[in-house]
């Protein structure tokens, strides 16, 4: 572990977000502004285009995401010390690594129970619940990907909850492995253990203004007062909920034993209750 | 070796295929796809392979298992616009139209919505003399492509028929509609119009700007992969004093005929 980069990886809907606002927070320590967070996802059309040396968007969708890990490259060449990058991504595809080794300062990786992340994936892209459910479990789920019209972001290779929690957690890069209802309970012990991973040591004295300034009813607040960009068109809020367990209001028995048996062995490996209720 | 005499590719550039170095000495800027040692520039790109412009006129081919087409997208592309770059040209990311009295480039990012803009200004009189990569030499335009990039969904809007659209390359979401006829010699350019769109804002937004700003202005739609120092801020300089230059900043969920309006506006 040589690079600069700090991976800060989840499945969609997991919490990167809580996350990224805490770490914003306890380096400025401050307010958390939503349109500066931490962490350069590399995401954005214009960036990739600089980076790549070459415009992507016309690009085919395999050659895109083979430069994926060459674009990962090039934007920490131009970094000036340990940095934090977001990503949906799942950690290979093809078999090919997508996060370079080579340019990995760490690795964080938040696991959220897949029933709750379908009810707000649902919300989040306006679409049913059977269809989240079926996003869940999709090997070639790409966010981003290239269709028929124009779109600000790259693509981003993503594959089903099950592969994409295990390719992450199993990986080379061994993240730090936190979960989201862990995040929620006991969010300054969660939050010490991610920002370990990029500062040596963790001053814990300070943290309870950053976890209470990244609290979920100050980012609702933030969004509320000053919108937050990364919500999608027609989608009243970003920050909808943040409990852990909602998915209990929402799914029918059906839906969640549907996701139970698409994923019942890694949601048991990281402590869901996979039992009928 | 063949001499390229037509397309966005300098006429009289020898191209040819061949073994192309994995990477050049003396690099002076490097992207994840591109570097250049301050003249030659080294394209390399996953499945397709690797291509070498160099001296303005001469280009190496080394992509054995490419498709052709693959391989004309980025003769016609970053390489052609790097041997106009080579060659002392200002190289625009946009397209160059004329009514006969003028020339005006709009330029823009990807998603700027150059393209369809300019297929609606063909419409209505314009003749297009160059499409992106737009080289321009003092305020005469000296180069280009004759096809213009669409996204299927802006294809659909403007009702273009399928026989008139072909994929970019094998793959590709890009449609090129090739505008047969270009036009071989035209005005000077007077008039360069910065499209951007604005993804977070509502608000329609035109500059007009002055001094310094007008460089910031262009510089993210220019090519520069050269990283040429004072000669091309010579060049830039020399052109902007020659030309208006205007930046049209749209709302993202803008239609694209109020777009257009806009535009005719801003270059009337």
């Amino acid at each position: 572990v040589s690079g600069s980069l700090v991976w800060l990886a989840s499945y969609p809907k997991s919490g990167n977000t809580w996350v990224r606002a805490i770490v914003t927070a306890y380096r400025t320590d401050a307010p958390v502004d939503l349109a500066a967070l931490d962490s350069d996802a590399v995401l954005g059309r214009e960036d990739v285009d600089v980076l790549a040396g070459i415009d992507t968007a016309d690009l085919p969708p395999t050659v895109q995401v083979s430069l994926i890990p060459c674009i990962y490259r090039a934007h920490a060449a131009r970094l000036a010390g340990v940095t934090w990058a977001k990503t949906h991504e799942c950690r290979t595809v093809g078999g090919q690594p997508l996060h370079p080794a080579d340019v990995t300062h760490g690795a964080v990786y938040i696991v959220r129970d897949p029933r709750d992340v379908a009810v707000s994936y649902a919300d989040h892209l306006r679409i049913s619940l059977d269809a989240a459910i079926s996003r869940l479990n999709d090997p070639d789920l790409v966010v981003a990907h290239a269709g028929p019209r124009w779109n600000p972001q790259r693509p981003q290779p993503v594959g089903r909850w099950s592969d994409h929690v295990t390719g992450w957690v199993d990986s080379d890069l061994a993240p730090v492995v936190v979960r989201y209802e862990d995040l929620i309970a006991d969010t300054q012990r969660a939050a010490t253990s991610v920002l370990a991973t990029s500062w040596v040591e963790v001053d814990a004295g300070r943290l309870a203004r950053p976890v209470a300034a990244a609290g979920f009813d100050a980012l609702a607040a933030a969004e509320e007062a000053h919108g937050f960009h990364e919500r999608p068109p027609g989608v009243d809020r970003f920050f909808r909920s943040g409990r852990a367990g909602a998915w209990r209001e929402h799914l029918t028995p059906t839906q969640a034993r549907r996701i139970v048996d698409d994923h019942g062995a890694v949601m048991e490996r990281f402590g869901y209750d996979t039992a009928d209720d | 070796v063949a001499v390229v005499t037509t397309g966005a590719v300098p006429p009289g550039t020898r191209v040819s295929t061949g073994s192309v170095p994995r990477a050049l000495e003396g690099v002076v800027q490097r992207s994840a796809c591109t570097e250049t040692d301050g003249d030659a520039l080294l394209l390399r790109l996953p499945h397709v392979g690797r291509l070498l412009a160099r001296h303005g006129d001469e280009v190496t081919i080394d992509a054995p298992d490419a498709h052709p087409d693959a391989v004309r997208r980025y003769l016609h592309g970053p390489i052609a616009a790097a041997l106009h770059q080579q060659r002392g040209h200002i190289v625009l990311r946009g397209a160059a139209l004329s009514d006969g009295r003028r020339t005006i480039v709009l330029v823009g990012r990807a998603g700027a919505a150059v393209p369809p803009v300019a297929i609606s200004l063909l419409r209505t009189g314009w003749r297009l003399v160059a499409a992106e990569p737009c080289a321009i030499d003092g305020v005469r335009v000296v180069g280009g492509s004759s096809r213009l990039g669409l996204w299927p969904d802006d294809a659909a809007r403007l009702q273009l028929e399928a026989s008139q659209l072909a994929p970019r390359q094998p793959d590709s979401p890009i449609l090129d509609f090739d505008v047969a006829e270009t036009s071989s010699s035209s005005p000077d350019v007077r008039h360069i119009v910065v499209l951007c769109r604005g993804l977070h804002s509502s608000d329609v937004e035109v500059q007009h700007p002055a001094g310094a700003d007008r460089f910031l202005a262009i510089t993210p739609v220019t090519h520069r992969d050269l990283a040429q120092g004072e000669p091309w801020l010579g060049s830039v300089s020399t052109m902007l004093d020659r030309v208006e230059v205007t930046t049209l900043r749209w709302p993202g969920g803008l239609e694209l005929n109020e777009v257009v309006r806009l535009v005719r506006e801003t270059i009337a």
